[in-house]
C-alpha cells in the first residue's frame, strides 16, 4: 500500500466521519488544554522558586582587625569554594553608605566611629541554593581567620526547602492524574470512533484486507486527528499565555513556547497510539 | 475445486457442523439447502476460511487448511467471492468506491483499479450509479454492487450466503440470473439457501444438511 494511499483514506476517513473525528479532536484538544495548563503553572512555579531561591545570600561578617588586603585576601579564597557564584566584598564605608540610604542620615553620624563591620556579600550557585548545601560552603568558610559572624537566614531557607517539597510532590501527583486521565479519555474518544467503524473493519477483512492495509490508515488517521487537536490546545495556550502576560505586567511568566509547542507531537502520539491501540483489538475480535 | 474431508466445527462446545463430506467440481453450480440453524452459514464460512474447522481439513481451490496459514488468508480471500443475504456494503462510501475497495487491498495501479471497478459495475448493470451511497440503492441494486465486489477480482468461486433473503421477487430473479450468468462464464457458485422451492425449481444439484450434517 503506497503512503498517499493511506493518507487519502485517513482523510477521507476523518471526513466521511466528521461529526465524531470533530467530537475526538475536541475532546484531544481539552484534554491536552488541561494538561497544558498544567504545564504552564508548573513552570512558572519553579520559576517563582528559582527568582526566591537566586535571592538568596550569604553575609560573613569581617573582624575590624583585619585590613583590606586580608579581607580581598579572604574574597579570592572564597571565591574559589565549589558553590560559590559570585563575592562582593562591602567595606566598612560602603557598609555605611547603604546604612545611610536604608536608614537615612543622621543616625550614625550620632556615633563617633562607624560600628558597621565590613563583610564579603556571597551569591550561590542555583544547585547549591538548598540549605544542606549552603551549610556545607558555610563550614568551610567559618574556619578561616578574622570573621566574627556567618549569616545566611537559615531558618527562612529551610522553609523554602520544605515548600519546594511539597510543591514538587504535589505537582508531581497532580501531573500524574492530568496526564492518566487525558490519556484515558483520548483513548476512549478514540476507541469510540473505531468502534464505530468495527462493521466496516470487518468487511475490509471479508474482501480480504490485510491487517496492516487496514490499520495505516487508521494509524494516520489518529495520528492526523490528535495532531489537530494538540494544535487547537496549542493555539488556545498560546493566545491566553499572551494575554495573560500583557494583562499582568507585574509577573515575571516564565517562557512558554516549547511547553506551549509540546501539545502538538503530544497529541499525535496519544491519537496514533489510541487508534493502533483500538483497531488491534477490533482485529483480534474478528481473527 | 472444493473439498471437504471429515470436517467438524464446534462453537462454544456446541456441534454446528458434523462430519462434513463434500466435493464441489469446478464451474458447478451448487445449491446448499436447508432449515435456519443446519449450519449453511457456518459451512460457508469455513470454505471462507472466516474460521478453521475443529477437525478434518478444506480445500480451496489450491489453499487448503492444514497448510494456510494466517497470513495468507487475505490472499485466499481475494480468489473467493463472498455475498450475503445482508450485502455488507461499506456504508461510507459510494458504489464505485465499495468495489474499488476490493481492487485496492490487492496492490492493483490505479489506473487499472477504476477501469476495472466500472467495467464490473457495467457488467451488474450499474455504472450509472457508480457515485450514489449503498443507501440510496435499493435491495437488489446493493446486491448486485456487492456482487460486483466480489467478481472485480476474477475470482473461481463465488460463494452466496441466502443472497436473495431480502429481496422481493423480481429482484431475486434479476439477481439469479447474474449468478446463473456468473457461473456459466466459468465461475464455480455455491449458494446457500433455505428455500426449498427455489431449489426444486433450479437444475442445479442439491446438497441437503439438516442439524449439521449432510443428508
Ligand atoms: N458464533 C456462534 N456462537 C454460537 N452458536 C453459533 C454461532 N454461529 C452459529 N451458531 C449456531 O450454529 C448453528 C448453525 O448456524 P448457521 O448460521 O450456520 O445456520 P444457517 O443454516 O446459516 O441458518 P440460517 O438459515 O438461519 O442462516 C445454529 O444453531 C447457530 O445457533
Ligand atoms: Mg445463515
Amino acid at each position: 500500500m503506497g503512503l498517499g494511499y493511506a493518507f487519502r483514506e485517513a482523510i477521507l476517513g476523518l471526513y466521511r466521519a466528521r461529526g465524531m473525528s470533530l467530537v475526538s479532536i475536541g475532546t484531544t484538544a481539552v484534554s491536552l488544554l488541561v494538561f497544558g495548563i498544567f504545564l504552564l503553572v508548573t513552570l512558572n512555579l519553579y520559576g517563582i522558586v528559582g527568582q526566591v531561591r537566586r535571592r538568596i545570600e550569604i553575609e560573613v561578617y569581617l573582624s575590624d582587625d583585619i585590613d583590606d588586603k586580608e579581607a580581598l585576601d579572604l574574597k579570592r579564597k572564597v571565591e574559589a569554594i565549589n558553590g560559590v557564584k559570585e563575592v562582593d566584598y562591602i567595606d566598612k564605608e560602603k557598609a555605611a553608605d547603604e546604612f545611610r540610604q536604608a536608614f537615612g542620615e543622621g543616625l550614625l553620624e550620632a556615633v563617633s566611629q562607624n560600628p558597621l563591620p565590613a563583610s564579603l556579600r556571597i551569591k550561590v550557585e542555583d544547585t547549591f541554593s538548598t540549605s544542606d548545601k549552603i551549610k556545607e560552603i558555610v563550614k568551610q568558610i567559618e574556619k578561616r581567620r578574622g570573621i566574627e559572624e556567618i549569616e545566611y537566614g537559615r531558618q527562612w531557607v529551610e522553609r523554602l526547602d520544605r515548600l519546594t517539597l511539597i510543591v514538587t510532590v504535589a505537582d508531581l501527583v497532580i501531573g500524574l492524574v492530568i496526564g492518566l486521565s487525558s490519556i484515558f479519555v483520548v483513548a476512549n474518544t478514540v476507541n469510540l470512533t473505531i468502534l464505530a467503524r468495527r462493521e466496516s473493519i470487518e468487511i475490509m477483512k471479508l474482501v480480504g484486507a490485510t491487517d496492516n492495509f487496514i490499520q495505516i490508515p487508521f494509524l494516520l488517521e489518529g495520528i492526523i486527528g490528535g495532531t489537530l487537536g494538540g494544535a487547537l490546545a496549542s493555539a488556545i495556550l498560546y493566545f491566553s499565555y499572551n494575554w495573560a502576560v500583557v494583562h499582568f505586567p507585574r509577573i515575571t511568566f516564565a517562557p512558554s513556547n516549547l511547553a506551549v509547542a509540546l501539545m502538538i507531537p503530544l497529541g499525535a502520539i496519544l491519537g496514533g497510539l489510541g487508534s493502533r491501540i483500538s483497531v488491534k483489538r477490533v482485529l483480534k475480535s474478528l481473527a | 475445486m472444493i473439498q471437504m474431508y471429515r470436517v467438524s466445527k464446534k462453537i462454544h462446545n456446541t456441534t454446528v457442523l458434523e462430519d462434513v463430506n463434500l466435493h464441489v467440481g469446478k464451474g458447478e453450480f451448487v445449491l446448499l439447502v436447508g432449515p435456519s440453524g443446519a449450519g449453511k452459514s457456518t459451512l460457508l464460512r469455513l470454505l471462507h476460511f472466516d474460521d478453521r474447522p475443529t477437525e478434518g481439513w478444506i480445500r480451496v481451490g489450491e489453499y487448503s487448511s492444514s497448510a494456510l496459514k494466517d497470513r495468507q488468508i487475505p490472499l485466499l480471500r481475494r480468489k473467493i467471492g463472498i455475498i450475503f443475504q445482508d450485502f455488507k456494503l461499506l456504508k461510507d462510501r459510494n458504489i464505485f468506491e465499495n468495489v474499488a475497495f476490493a481492487l485496492r487491498v490487492t496492490g492493483t495501479r490505479k489506473s487499472l483499479t477504476k477501469r476495472k471497478a466500472l467495467q464490473t459495475l457495467t457488467a451488474v448493470g450499474l455504472a450509472h450509479r457508480r457515485d450514489a451511497m449503498p443507501n440510496q440503492l435499493s435491495g437488489g441494486e446493493q446486491q448486485r454492487v456487492s456482487i460486483a465486489r466480489a467478481l472485480v477480482n476474477d475470482p473461481f468461486v463465488l460463494l452466496a450466503d441466502e443472497p436473495l433473503g431480502d429481496l422481493d421477487k423480481e429482484a431475486s430473479s434479476n439477481i439469479l440470473e447474474l449468478l446463473k450468468e456468473i457461473n456459466h462464464r466459468g465461475t464455480t457458485v455455491v449458494m446457500a439457501t433455505h428455500d426449498e422451492d427455489l431449489a426444486a425449481h433450479m437444475p442445479y444439484r442439491c446438497i441437503r444438511i439438516e442439524n449439521g450434517r449432510i443428508l
